[in-house]
């Protein structure tokens, strides 16, 4: 069985993936008042900012033990979706910045998995996601925050990454 | 006039003239809770470097970088006192002929009496 699109399976991925996380400029979560969710384009065109998320498709690994065979066959990705979570309050916000980042990746995860039980396979389009351990941006770009690492897996046609493998 | 006071002057008078090699930006400072939004006129030098790179882990983005040399002055320029790097915007165009947006300030390079030197991105 197998379904089709006009995108590919991945950035069909990213669009459910980004709509999850902006539902925190809502202001759903009082202590994660997200200002953005961006894409950076070629040239970057966004500026930092306190509460903002950026999203950047990172390492992208085969998924082997889930191929499937067939003609064409089935062959799976892991791919790695950072969430880039920017925390730059005022200089005269006592808030300590870890307070900050444990807030924002608590409320970013429940947004993410805030779909049922079945949050992980975005729809059908992917088999697995995982939340890999956050990690510390480094502030030597003057911008702090955390890093939160998706791991979604998915299954395409070798012949084309528009059509979902089941 | 000391030589400290003639550097503060040089720094508005002949470094950040608009008739030389600065530019009329706009700043706005960071609104605290409860506070409403200004912003006001200034003169500063604006160095673009438009290939600059943040992020390490697989996932580097291009942001473009900017140098912004303003007088230290809460009336000219921006003050060292009131400048907040989380929050404060300078509104600029990105390139030459572009219309202008809003840049964060993130981080105070340099500063002395007369001058602050900012990054912006």
């Amino acid at each position: 069985m197998s379904v089709a699109s006009t995108r590919p399976v991945l950035e069909r991925i990213c669009d459910i993936l980004h709509s999850r996380v902006a539902t925190l400029t809502t202001g759903i979560k009082p202590a994660t008042p997200l200002v953005e969710v961006v894409r950076p384009t070629r040239i970057g065109d966004f500026t930092p900012k306190h509460m903002q998320v950026v999203m950047v498709l990172g390492e992208s690994t085969e998924a082997d033990d889930l191929y499937r065979p067939g003609n064409p066959p089935a062959i799976a990705y892991n791919q790695t979706i950072n969430l880039y979570c920017h925390i730059m309050p005022s200089e005269q916000d006592p808030t300590s910045l870890d307070e900050y980042a444990s807030s924002m990746h608590a409320d970013v995860i429940e947004a993410i998995t805030d779909a049922g039980a079945n949050w992980h396979d975005f729809g059908g389009l992917a088999i697995d996601t995982q939340l890999s351990a956050v990690e510390r941006i480094s502030s030597d770009g003057a911008i702090d925050g955390i890093i939160i690492p998706v791991v979604v897996t998915y299954r395409i046609s070798e012949w084309s990454p528009y059509e979902v493998r089941y | 006039m000391t030589l400290r006071d003639q550097i503060a002057s040089d720094a508005s008078l002949v470094f950040l003239s608009t008739s030389d090699f600065a530019e009329t930006v706009t700043y706005y400072p960071h609104v605290y809770f409860g506070g409403s939004a200004t912003s006001r006129s200034i003169s500063a030098v604006v160095f673009r470097q438009q290939v600059a790179t943040v992020g390490e882990d697989g996932g580097e983005v291009v942001l473009p970088m900017y140098e912004v040399h303003v007088a230290n002055s809460a009336t000219t320029g921006i003050s060292s006192e009131e400048l907040d790097t989380g929050g404060d915007q300078i509104e600029f165009p990105p390139r030459d002929g572009k219309d202008a947006e809003k840049k964060s300030i993130l981080h105070l390079v340099t500063q002395d009496n007369g001058m602050l030197v900012l990054q912006c991105r």
